[in-house]
């Protein structure tokens, strides 16, 4: 039971870092029914970024996290900006933007790898490793620091989405992007900023999860990003509170698989998952059975 | 007008035939073993890029992990030939089945939904499958890969030199050429190109989309399994790090590069990007690199078909 | 002999009723048209007929045959063909593939076929080229058979899409919104070819816009506003009455004796 609890809160806190993640790619597809590549390398940059502005520049945390999660949008910005809107003006099939996302992951990847080389590097964190106990479970203050900025970002974000005048927009261009269009709304200003926090999300995640495990290396873009479309999926694509759902459920089942189970096995869980979702329930735990536009 | 056409027709078999004897020539010109490695080498990649073509280029399915079914292969026919003694021809029966098999589970629950799905599904799975192949060891003796595996004999003779294997080979990528070919001009293949350009309409026209593209999926994990079987008979050892998920890029940007659907441009490519970062050493640094700017140059100048841009040049000579 | 028996459709989407009862029936031979005013639940109709959407209720019998519950691909075996509002050629493939696929519902080649090069598959193959061809030829595109689709003009992409429909030999031609976006002499063309259609013996459906084609080719026209059929008739009669003309130009129309009012002038 104390290992459950401990295991349980450790799930929680991975969970919530998942679930800021889910909900960048649940914001591009819910606009562009685009499943976005760069996502999981966005999570990559941002924690980087942050690692290069402390450990290598020696910046302050507060201002070199900012700066990691501006220029991190910055680049989500970017790539909407001069590689998908061209290709969506041309009216082509939808996987010549896939691809064309993948190429981005694929080229930001590696230009990361020809300066920064592969090597798994020590990440700056906070708190140096302090925690409290509760109960049985130790519980550390960069968790709690991770779970409250996580809660803190996600309430900010439904806030925004809900009432903002730009969330409308966002909301009017994921129902119907034609009609918004003629209503006079700049769509690809909304898709433009969409990209924006969607990368911004990633950026926190990546710069929480990599003061978590202390480390950082090139790869951690790719597996996150398949775990994190693991728990879009299993909440279901395009809703908000689905991505949140799924990054928690998520997160718990990988750190119970890898209490329970086997560490190794931990990366295949979210995998495991997914497919059982995808065979009882194609459109995930909180999504609506969509028709096809005919 | 029709004579001409049927002249050239003419024209186009010889010129085929003529490749064809060139290629088969080839292996017994007395080249270095070094050549005909690298050549054995390009024509597993150009089966696995002609696999890959049917369901991401002619269906425009866009798989990411390819290299997870010429790995499935791979192991299967290894495990089979060191653990059991079997010869290596049922090996790679059993590679083409196994990988098929794991291809029909991955295409079940994936094929119904978008296209994204698809490609980062697999992408996943080709992932878990090398963690599996890294950690089962008890099976896969892990990082330690599987040694001595036997090459394959034909009438009591065994095919071992690089330049006799290279026949071998040659022998089965033009087999799958000729099926893939021929299955790429009849009913199904014009199904799958209609259910890349528009699904919808071609569920109005009556092609029954999910089982087209389950089918084309399975056939094409099937090929990947047999060059995998290839693969590690022709080694002799195996080990997870040949089954890395940028192998599953490479793949498919010989694919994109060599016009989706085109066969002989997926195999020119292949051929290419495979000998290429041997003759230039310095090019191997930024080999993932270029891969990647391929992908999105490609997309972004809107070059699916290559024929289409000779028509484009053609037209634009025309006025 | 009635071909299709369409009684008591509906379906709503979450709360929204958007066809409810609508029953009609389609008369072998004859060109039948379903108008009514943006919204009216048209398309959703014909998205119905041709397995798109599964209806909550109703029935659709072809030739006898219930089709409600058939999947959407199963529907051009039947007989039933369709076009779309907004063209939905296969744009990178060429002209001549895409009647090919229309036709492909007919052709019968098994993977085995595909892979060994049968003569079977030679045989099917020339015929239905020869077919292709001569439907290109109909329709004056056979000198672009190479060209790709989304290289020809928007009309004769609306006519190739009727042609890619009919080679599936349906015995029901559904004709979504054929007219929309073509400019008057290019609908007069269409017109005529939809009346040869019909003198060749298809049956046909229209969803129209341009009441002027309707008018023009029509046996008998429903009307449908708000899901609900609210007249029915042949082109004269609906034209006259009162209840069609108040769905097309609101209430504020009767003012002016709308009664007698010509449609063409309404639009």
């Amino acid at each position: 039971m104390e290992f459950f609890m401990q295991q349980l809160i450790n799930g929680i806190a991975l969970g919530s870092l998942y679930a800021l993640t889910a909900i960048g790619y649940s914001l591009v597809y819910a606009v562009l029914e685009l499943i976005n590549f760069t996502h999981g390398t966005m999570y990559m940059v941002g924690a980087y970024l942050f690692y290069i502005f402390v450990s290598l520049c020696g910046f302050p945390f507060f201002p070199a996290f900012l700066l990691a999660i501006f220029l991190t949008g910055c680049l989500g910005y970017l790539v909407e900006r001069y590689t998908l809107r061209p290709l969506r003006k041309k009216n082509l099939p939808k996987f010549t933007a896939l691809i064309c996302t993948i190429g981005v992951s694929i080229v930001i990847q590696n230009v990361m790898l020809l300066f920064l080389g592969s090597e798994t590097r020590q990440y700056p964190t906070l708190f140096d490793g302090k925690y409290i106990t509760v109960a049985t479970a130790n519980i550390s203050y960069i968790q709690i620091f991770v779970i409250l900025m996580s809660v803190l970002l996600m309430v900010a974000l439904t806030l925004f989405i809900r009432n903002s005048r730009t969330g409308m927009a966002m909301r009017a261009t994921a129902q119907n992007c034609q009609a918004t269009e003629l209503m006079g709304i700049p769509v690809d200003r909304v898709v433009g900023l969409t990209f924006f926090f969607g990368a911004v999300l990633a950026a926190v995640s990546g710069i929480f999860a990599c003061m978590i495990f202390r480390s950082v290396n090139l790869s951690i873009g790719v597996t996150t990003g398949n775990k994190t479309f693991a728990a879009t999926v299993l909440g279901g694509i395009g809703e908000l509170s689905g991505a949140v759902l799924g990054g928690l459920l998520i997160g718990i089942v990988e750190t119970m698989t890898a209490g329970y189970i086997s560490y190794s096995m931990r990366d295949i869980a979210a995998f495991v998952v997914l497919v059982f979702v995808l065979i009882c329930r194609p459109c995930g735990l909180l999504g609506k059975p969509v028709r096809k536009k005919v | 007008m029709k004579r001409g056409k049927a002249m050239a027709e003419k024209y186009r078999i010889f010129f085929q035939g003529c490749i064809l004897v060139a290629l088969f020539i080839f292996p017994a010109l007395n080249f270095s073993q070094y050549v005909y490695r690298i050549c054995v080498i390009s024509v597993l990649y150009a089966i696995l890029a002609m696999s890959l073509n049917l369901i991401s280029g002619v269906a425009g399915q866009i798989s990411l992990g390819h290299i997870a079914y010429y790995g499935i292969g791979a192991y299967t026919s290894a495990l089979l030939c060191v653990n059991f003694g079997v010869s290596v021809w049922v090996g790679i029966l059993a590679a083409f089945l196994v990988s098929m098999a794991f291809g029909l589970l991955i295409a079940l629950p994936t094929l119904k939904l978008s296209g994204g799905y698809l490609a980062i599904l697999t992408m996943s799975f080709a992932e878990i499958i090398r963690l599996i192949l890294l950690n089962w060891t008890s099976v896969t003796r892990g990082p330690m890969g599987i040694l001595n595996i036997p090459k394959p004999s034909l009438f009591g003779y065994e095919i071992r030199s690089s330049s006799a294997y290279l026949w071998l080979v040659l022998v089965i990528a033009v087999l799958v050429y000729v099926v893939l070919g021929n299955l790429i001009r009849s009913k199904f293949g014009r199904n799958l190109k209609a259910i890349r350009d528009d699904e919808i309409s071609s569920e109005a026209m009556g092609i029954f989309v999910y089982r087209h593209k389950v089918v084309a999926f399975v056939i094409s994990t099937g090929i990947a399994g047999i060059a995998g079987a290839l693969y590690a008979s022709y080694m002799e050892f195996i080990d997870p790090t040949s089954f890395v998920s940028d192998e599953s890029t490479v793949i498919l940007s010989m694919v994109v590069l060599g016009g989706m659907g085109n066969m002989k441009g997926s195999i020119l490519v292949a051929f290419l990007l495979t000998v290429l970062p041997e003759a230039l050493r310095s090019f191997s640094d930024y080999r993932m690199l270029v891969y990647g700017v391929v992908l999105v140059v490609m997309m972004m100048l809107k070059i699916t078909d290559w024929s289409a841009v000779k028509r484009a040049f053609r037209r634009r000579g025309e006025q | 002999m009635e071909l299709l028996e369409v009684t008591d459709l509906s379906i709503s989407f979450g709360g929204l009723k958007a066809v409810q009862n609508v029953s009609f029936s389609v008369p072998q031979g004859k060109i039948v048209s379903v108008i009514g005013p943006n919204g009216a639940g048209k398309t959703t109709i014909f998205n119905m007929l041709t397995g798109f959407y599964t209806p909550d209720t109703g029935s659709i019998r072809l030739d006898g045959v219930e089709m409600n519950g058939k999947k959407a691909y199963e529907f051009i075996e039947y007989g039933i063909a369709r076009t779309f509002q907004n063209i939905r050629l296969y744009g990178q493939l060429s002209v001549l593939e895409n009647v090919l696929i229309g036709y492909q519902c007919r052709l019968k080649q098994s993977l085995w076929d595909a892979i060994f090069h049968t003569k079977r598959l030679k045989r099917t193959e020339t015929e239905a080229l020869e077919r292709a061809r001569k439907a290109l030829d109909e329709i004056h595109l056979l000198p672009y058979e190479k060209e790709m689709c989304s290289n020809l003009p928007y009309g004769k992409q609306k006519v190739l899409e009727i042609a890619r429909a009919l080679m599936s030999e349906p015995k029901l031609l559904f004709l979504d919104e054929p007219a929309a976006g073509l400019n008057p002499q290019e609908t007069q063309e269409l017109s005529s070819y939809i009346l040869e259609l019909a003198g060749k013996g298809f049956t046909v459906v229209l969803i129209e816009h341009d009441l002027r084609l309707v008018m023009g080719v029509s046996d008998y026209v429903y009307v449908i506003d708000h899901g609900i059929k609210i007249a029915e008739g042949i082109p004269l009669e609906v034209q006259r009455n009162p209840e069609v003309i108040t769905a097309y130009i609101g209430k504020g129309g009767e003012r002016q004796n709308a009664g007698n009012l010509p449609v063409e002038h309404v639009l």
